[in-house]
């Protein structure tokens, strides 16, 4: 009984590990993941917190932080657009770019959640074809190569499957790696407008 | 009259001397484009764009200021670029993947931590050729040598130590256990204290040169930053030994440290990715490579500010200053 308990034990242990290590264990990327981007790794300008239902009100600053934060924007266009905003401020000019900087992180976070939750499915559809991929090779090794008809054809069956099986998870292994620079190039994204509106404060 | 004579005098020279001083150069090696930026820090504008070898990291100006040393990691050797004329016009040998050097005070020799082999790789730079090769921790990683030339301390990554290493007769002497993953070692100008950051452990080691001891521990805190993304890797540390200043890598951030009470009194935010640091040679300014945001940050070291950020290739890792 206890040999199956070691079996067990075995078999839980390098998951449990890998978990521990990576916090996530549907987490496929070498970058470390970081659930959400916080303001004060990218804002050294006014405290931002509690500043939602206002910048939620100005539909100026929500429709710009919007489309700055969108990656059809270049961020050169999006430094414009922040400098654009800045000139056409009389008064409380600061106030105003802070509120930009929240929303637009808000929005930011948004889509990089969005993202990071697209890699985890990812991921998992690749660890079942992996499993996939284990069980028809156990198949395969059972299967005699003298043996009858039925096992014969089964055997081209599995190994023709195991093929293309093979082939589309090592495709999709390939792209991982530009896959995991998504969050990366989000987090440039929004690091570079943030200094463009600190720019600009007074 | 007299008085007056000397206060032109003084003004012809205070205003002949800055044009004879040369202009200041930056040189940053960009470990993903295998390549060396030259900044003109007058105009903050990067003038040429060197291919070097693979996997450019650390580097370090010769003595004379004439030749830049470049570890090309990838290609397990150093590369020795002309700095007149921009081209690698030798190599020297190095051992396996060189990250990271220090040059003996004198000029010679070059000692190199080798990540793969536990080795730290001593070249002759006038000869070319290996002297030494000292066995020392696992993943040996920064490496700081005494204003004296007589003590070599060496970091290694795994096992966590700061190794004392004489320059004489290569033997290690003291062994000093520092928080997780020490990054980079470096010695206060007047050889008193190594300081040592541990980029997971999130601190600053000042270690005692003499009793080997650690007499400080520095650790770190930012508002809105999460404890994890606060990496302590270059540190550099004014002659007159009063500022200190710490890159703390995801934090983004350089720590502002006064160097005598050990008090943090400021994060400036700089790039993304912060790893190493260097000073102007009149310490006015201090350079940042921010390996994330692919950009070099200028600070304004009177008024604790980055005041500018200048665009170099990717991954930008190390970082020298000529005058």
């Amino acid at each position: 009984m206890c040999s199956l308990c070691a079996v067990a034990g075995l078999l839980l242990a390098p998951a449990s590990l890998w978990a521990a290590a990576s916090e996530d264990p549907d987490w496929p990327c070498i970058q470390r993941k970081v659930p959400e981007i916080s303001a004060g790794m990218v804002w050294a300008g006014p405290p931002v917190e509690g500043l939602e239902p206002e910048w939620r009100a100005e539909a100026e600053v929500a429709a710009l932080a919007q489309r700055i934060a969108a990656r059809s924007t270049s961020v050169e266009d999006g430094k414009k657009a922040i400098q654009a905003l800045a000139a056409r401020q009389a008064s409380g000019k600061d106030h105003k770019l802070t509120l930009l900087f929240a929303a637009t992180l808000a929005a930011v976070n948004t889509e990089r959640n969005s993202i990071i939750e697209g890699i985890k499915r990812y991921a998992r559809r690749q660890a079942k074809l992996a499993e996939k991929i284990q069980l028809q090779i156990e198949e395969l090794n059972g299967l005699p190569h003298d043996g009858s008809d039925d096992q014969k054809a089964r055997r081209r069956e599995l190994q023709e499957r195991n093929l293309w099986d093979t082939r589309i998870y090592e495709e999709r292994e390939r792209s991982l790696s530009y896959i995991c620079e998504q969050p990366v190039i989000l987090e440039q994204r929004i690091f570079a407008l943030a200094r463009e509106i600190m720019m600009q404060l007074d | 009259m007299r008085e007056f004579v000397y206060w032109v005098l003084g003004l012809v020279l205070s205003a002949a001397l800055p044009s004879q001083a040369a202009a200041l150069t930056v040189y940053v090696s960009n470990e993903k484009d295998n390549s060396i930026s030259v900044i003109d820090a007058d105009t903050m504008v990067v003038t040429a764009t060197v291919p070097v070898g693979k996997r450019p990291r650390g580097i370090i100006l010769s003595a004379d200021k004439t030749k830049l040393f470049i570890c090309a990691s990838d290609d397990d050797r150093i590369e020795v670029l002309d700095v007149e004329t921009l081209k690698v016009i030798d190599t020297l040998p190095s051992g396996p993947d060189p990250e990271l050097f220090v040059l003996h005070p004198s000029g010679n020799p070059l000692y190199v931590a080798n990540e793969d082999d536990n080795l730290v790789t001593v070249v002759d730079v006038l000869k070319g050729s290996v002297v030494a090769e000292v066995p020392v921790g696992v993943e040996p990683e920064g490496m700081g040598i005494s204003p004296d030339g007589k003590v070599l301390v060496n970091t290694s990554e795994t096992t966590n130590m700061a190794h004392f290493i004489d320059t004489a007769s290569y033997e290690t002497t003291d062994n000093v256990l520092v928080d997780s993953r020490p990054r980079v070692a470096e010695f206060t100008s007047d050889g008193r204290q190594v300081w040592v950051t541990s980029e997971i452990g999130g601190t600053v080691s000042v270690i005692d040169a003499k009793t080997r001891r650690i007499v400080h521990k520095i650790g770190f805190e930012i508002p809105g930053v999460r404890a994890e993304a606060i990496q302590p890797v270059g540190v550099r540390i004014t002659r007159d030994g009063k500022l200190a200043f710490v890159a703390l890598g995801p934090a983004n951030r350089v720590a502002v440290i006064d160097a005598q009470s050990f008090e943090v009194t400021k994060y400036i935010l700089v790039g993304q990715r912060v790893w190493q640091l260097a000073f102007s040679p009149d310490e006015k300014q201090l350079f940042t490579t921010n390996g994330v945001s692919n950009d070099v940050s200028v600070i304004d070291v009177a008024k604790m500010k980055a005041i500018k950020s200048i665009s170099v290739g990717r991954f930008p890792w190390g970082i020298v200053t000529k005058e």
